[in-house]
């Protein structure tokens, strides 16, 4: 762990008892400053594997989800007591999740004044009785803050989650917020109360009958010997007399064998002092077995048979409980963890204690097949892909818009086309890293299809910029990616959910996810391609950008129809599969369910596009207009069904995003008024003189590329 | 009238009416999507999708204002649609190579709609529930109903008579309808069919709707917007043919017994169920599976281990999500289990989807002839695009 003022110091500063009152305005009890984790201790914790959510993950994936959820931010902003400012209040200091973690397991007394819960109106907090004094309207509570509104909290959740019926679209939005805080608190605290039992203290006086039987105060130390426990609490309320009358010489004996020396022997009033002492260690131990539930992080060892299911360090004391089951090495790992928190305050100490850590539970994992993905993981959130692709997509945009202020700069023009392959590598590259964790194809959760829609229209972009080289489609494509990073990060930023979940029964098919999945995705991908592009068009001929340059406006046309063309392929057999899935799983082909409508819709429309202008109705302003109302339809299928809550694709069903899909209608019917607008401008304009001899713009040529021969 | 045959086949070939149509079909699949939150799919299906006309109600204003707006049914759009696209996408279109592709994939959206088409008339679907070691026969519709009278002699039926779903459907409440045949002596009238209702004991004081029989009457209920919770009931009289005497009682659709009425002293059993269809083997349920992802409720795998049995020949099948079972024209998919949410050690069903379509695998055939033509012509038209731009490139190189 590394001290914020100078290496040497830590221990005194990790020791230092600090008056957090000043920085959170209510605390007043000292607490222990959680130290500032050092870079081993943080990767050891982050690969730690965690069985969350039906899958094995890394302990920092947890992390991250949880406090995103909580917090509706990936990092947390937290005061730094080491750190003073000129004003001598501690600056602040930003925790990633993992260390967010640690200091919850560890360090609870300061995690719990951390404002890691975010509040989104007054009414929430009013509703359980918290003030807000001081809050903005949105603004982050601690658990801290929390706590005298917390059995509110709970009552109130309890109260509306009942009236709705568990569906969450009944809920008002304050409603929705406070069951939503109600789960957030709840989470919080099985985390902050995890290790109550490594930290706790067990009545097991020394030179008792019980620290006979219990060598080690601790709960490893009970859990071992919790089987013998049942055995001595009959000796110790019946006496061994009164039990060894009723069974055989080799029964007694072997009673005598299991108890320890000297409980036979004892007085009446010294039996039931012991017995006494035993019941009140059970149920201590009991109290935080309950309390450790949260966090499955010991994989089941071969004693505990063929489990699928990993446990928390609270869940073995039941089935331990009067059981003749032997779980050794279950509780040796558990006992690792104890001496772990002991050695909380001895940052050496703690460092190798969680990495023996670390390598019993890692080693266990492995054996059973199920720690080979949790390192990719750990490398994929590491290297941020989609974060650095969303930035690089930005700068090559604002490089095209450079090449086309200044077309002669033909470097910057290069550097645009070139530098779009890096964040389309990225996007890449990190939807394979995705696969390779999963096992999955590309696309599988709503997450992931905004992800791959980014991927094909960058790539559909690129293509058509090598054909046509007019530098439009290098533009539309650096925007879509760039906004299709945003999305993606938006929408995991609002669900706050792990978006690499497992998979339901029903869609546990990679021949099906990777043809109809990616196909019918692929068909939103050209739609809203074909939309941008309708854009460039509608809006250049409505502030009259090149207007004399009519095969500028001819180019942008026949990329739209192509992009269209290409969709309607996707979209059709997309959609005619989707069918055929569905007939193999729900037994039959259709069964007007939305979201098989949505992509019939999307179908529908183009269709009538294309016949609309083969037949003469439409013609490149209008197919722009179209194209560009097409994005609405795509959007409606790819997201609005969803909000509606009904249909077999539960699965997709999401909420919380009507605001954005509403402005984004809104933005595309304006759009479609645009080209409404420029179409009747024209129709009554007078008409310009004809320029079809014009010649066409050399600035526009890139010399280089051109065949030798011809360019000679 | 050559000439107006010639101008209503070109009206009705033509690219305008083909946009027409998808436009309305748009609209039409929109609506019926968007009405499925308040009127649950089956109603909706058979409103929007399965009907001829209809008229949509807008209710702008949070429902103050109500605009009636009559629309042609999907059905009949669909039917509009395959003769636009037999005169114009097949018939007048030219036959050349460049049309190919496109002859193709309309051939191939015909035969998509073919399948539809007698998928819609002719398909039986329904559900097979079954618990560990139960066998059947037959499988039971989710939606339709029917009436059935059995003759048990020393208490094996001898024969079951029904009143089937057709002449059930369009029974109105106030409807009456008789039902008889030569051999049954008595005719059994039906009255007040409801398709979802519940029986109600009520008091001599209790103020009630319609008839009271034995103290109940059956008290109609709004239908359910999932429609296989609809539970259907009629008043039911049978007159004997002889005397004219009469017998009457609730028919209830979840009675837990059929009604038992004897007749020149023979017994007869009436009962209003669930459409039931034979098949023509048997299914034992021999294992269920059911699996959730460690630590969630999320449903990891559930699975069905049946035995067919026909003429004597038993075969072991694995019946899965995704994985289904065909067998002489009937296919069994893994649809879910009962209950939901089952306890430690309560016994758990599972519940197989079955569909008798003669056009199961059309849509796999049609997709393949679709995307056959689709890749035929746009590779075409790509290639001729990018002969274009490679012309125009040399030209602005040359120019240059």
């Amino acid at each position: 762990m590394k001290p914020a003022i100078g290496r040497g110091k830590w221990a005194a500063l990790a020791a230092a008892v600090v008056v957090c009152g000043a920085a959170y305005g209510q605390a007043s009890k000292p607490i222990a400053m959680a130290p500032v984790w050092e870079k081993e201790v943080l990767e050891l914790a982050s690969s730690l594997p965690i069985q969350d959510g039906g899958r094995v993950k890394p302990l920092s994936t947890y992390a991250a989800f949880t406090l995103l959820k909580m917090n509706g931010a990936r990092t947390l902003k937290v005061p730094d007591p080491r750190n003073l400012g000129a004003d001598g209040q501690p600056k602040e200091r930003r925790l990633t999740p993992i260390e967010w973690l640690l200091d919850c397991l560890f360090y609870p007394d300061a995690a719990e004044r951390y404002r890691c819960f975010v509040v989104e109106t007054y009414e929430v907090v009013d509703s359980i009785g918290v003030s807000h004094e001081g809050k903005k309207k949105r603004d982050r509570y601690s658990y801290a803050e929390l706590r005298p509104g917390i059995d509110k909290l709970y009552q109130l959740a309890r109260q509306y989650n009942t009236e709705a019926e568990g569906d969450t679209q009944k809920l008002s939005p304050v409603q929705g917020q406070i069951v939503n805080l109600a789960t957030n608190v709840f989470e919080f605290q099985r985390i902050l109360h995890y290790l109550d039992f490594a930290r706790h203290t067990y009545p097991i006086a020394e030179g008792s009958a019980a620290a006979q039987l219990i060598p080690e105060n601790r709960y490893s130390g009970i859990l071992e010997k919790l089987s013998t426990i049942g055995v001595v609490a009959i000796v110790l309320d019946r006496g061994m007399e009164t039990i060894e009358a009723g069974l055989g010489a080799e029964r007694a004996q072997e009673l005598r064998s299991m108890i320890p020396a000297g409980f036979g022997a004892l007085s009446a009033e010294d039996r039931r002092k012991a017995l006494s002492e035993l019941n009140a260690i059970v149920q201590d131990a009991s109290l935080m077995s309950g309390r450790a539930t949260g966090l499955a992080l010991f994989p089941p060892t071969k004693e505990l048979g063929d489990q699928k299911e990993w446990i928390a360090a609270g869940e073995l004391f039941e089935p331990l409980m009067g059981s003749s089951t032997h779980a050794h090495e279950q509780i040796q790992l558990i006992a690792e963890l104890e001496t772990l928190t002991a050695l909380r305050d001895q940052p050496e100490a703690f460092k190798s204690q969680l990495a023996k850590f670390h390598d019993s539970v890692v080693g266990i994992a492995t054996e059973r097949g199920e720690y080979s993905k949790v390192p990719i993981e750990v490398s994929f959130y590491k290297w941020k892909f989609f974060f650095w692709a969303q930035w690089l997509f930005v700068l090559v945009f604002v490089l095209v818009a450079i090449s086309w202020i200044a077309p002669a700069a033909r470097s910057i023009d290069a550097a645009a086309l070139w530098g779009l392959f890096v964040p389309t590598a990225l996007l890449i590259i990190g939807i394979t890293y995705r696969c390779i964790i999963r096992g999955r194809p590309p696309v599988s959760t709503l997450y992931e299809t905004i992800l791959f829609i980014a991927a094909v229209a960058v790539v559909c972009a690129i293509a058509i910029e090598f054909m046509n080289r007019q530098r439009i489609a290098l533009s539309v494509g650096s925007v879509l990616g760039a906004m299709g990073m945003f999305l993606a990060n938006r929408f995991e930023e609002q669900q706050g959910v792990d978006t690499m979940p497992e998979l339901i029964a029903v869609l546990d098919t990679n021949f099906w996810l990777s043809t109809h999945v990616t196909t019918v995705t692929m068909g939103y991908s050209a739609g809203l391609l074909a939309a941008a592009i309708a854009h460039i068009y509608i809006i250049g001929r409505l502030i009259g950008f090149r207007k004399e340059d009519k095969a500028f406006y001819k180019n942008l046309s026949r990329m739209t129809y192509g992009v269209i063309c290409f969709g309607l392929v996707f979209s059709t057999v997309g959609t005619v599969l989707g069918g055929i899935w569905a007939n193999d799983s729900w037994g039959r082909f259709w069964g007007w369910d939305p979201k098989e409508n949505g992509a019939l819709m999307i179908v529908l429309w183009e269709l009538a596009m294309l016949h609309a202008r083969m037949g003469g109705y439409i013609r490149d302003l209008g197919f722009a207009v179209a194209s560009t109302f097409g994005a609405i339809i795509v959007a409606f299928s790819w997201w609005g069904v969803n909000l509606l809550g009904v249909g077999l694709h539960s699965y997709g069903f999401t909420s919380g995003i009507m605001p954005i899909l509403l402005g984004f209608y809104t933005l595309e019917l304006a759009v479609c008024a645009c080209g409404v607008l420029v179409w009747i401008l024209e129709r009554y304009r007078k008409p310009a003189p004809a320029v079809a001899t014009a010649p066409p713009e050399i600035a526009s040529v890139r010399k280089k590329r051109l065949p030798a021969k011809a360019a000679e | 009238m050559v000439k107006a045959l010639k101008i209503g086949f070109e009206f009705i070939a033509s690219y305008g009416f083909a946009c027409v149509v998808f436009l309305l079909l748009l609209l039409l699949v929109f609506l019926g999507t968007i009405e499925q939150v308040d009127h649950g799919l089956y109603e909706v299906q058979k409103r929007y999708f399965e009907s001829l006309f209809l008229v949509h109600w807008f209710e702008p204003f949070g429902g103050r204002l109500a605009i009636p707006l009559p629309l042609p049914g999907v059905y009949l759009l669909l039917i509009l649609f395959t003769v636009n696209l037999i005169a114009g996408g097949i018939v007048r279109m030219r036959k050349n190579k460049n049309t190919v592709g496109n002859l193709i994939i309309h051939g191939g959206m015909l035969f998509m709609i073919a399948g539809g088409f007698v998928n819609f008339k002719f398909a039986q679907d329904g559900h097979m529930t079954l618990a560990e070691s139960q066998r059947s026969d037959e499988f039971v519709s989710y939606y339709d109903w029917e009436i059935a009278i059995a003759q048990p002699e020393n208490g094996v039926y001898q024969s079951e008579y029904l009143v089937p779903h057709e002449r059930l459907a369009y029974l109105a409440p106030e409807d009456s309808a008789a039902f008889t045949r030569d051999d049954l002596p008595f005719e059994l009238v039906v009255e007040g069919f409801q398709r979802n209702c519940q029986p109600m004991a009520m008091g001599p004081m209790m103020p009630h709707e319609g008839e009271l029989v034995d103290g109940f009457t059956l008290h109609g209920m709004p239908l359910d917007k999932e429609a296989e919770r609809n539970i259907a009931g009629a008043y039911a009289t049978v007159r004997e043919k002889k005397s004219g005497a009469t017998q009457k009682a609730i028919l209830w659709g979840f009675s837990a017994h059929p009604w038992t009425v004897t007749v020149d002293g023979k017994p007869y059993l009436i009962d209003l169920r669930h459409r039931r269809y034979a098949l023509p083997f048997t299914i034992v349920l021999d294992k269920f599976t059911h699996e959730l992802h460690p630590r969630t409720q999320m449903a990891k795998t559930f699975m069905s281990d049946v035995t067919k049995i026909e003429n004597g020949v038993s075969q072991a099948i694995k019946i899965t999500m995704n994985e289904p079972l065909r067998h002489k024209g009937y296919t069994f998919y893994q649809a879910s289990w009962q209950p939901a949410n089952p306890q430690l050690g309560t016994p758990v069903k599972s519940t197989l989807a079955v569909v008798k379509n003669p056009a199961d695998q059309w849509p796999l055939y049609s997709c393949i002839v679709i995307s056959a033509g689709l890749l035929i012509h746009f590779t075409a038209k790509l290639l001729k695009y990018l002969r274009a731009e490679n012309k125009r490139l040399v030209a602005r190189g040359a120019t240059t």
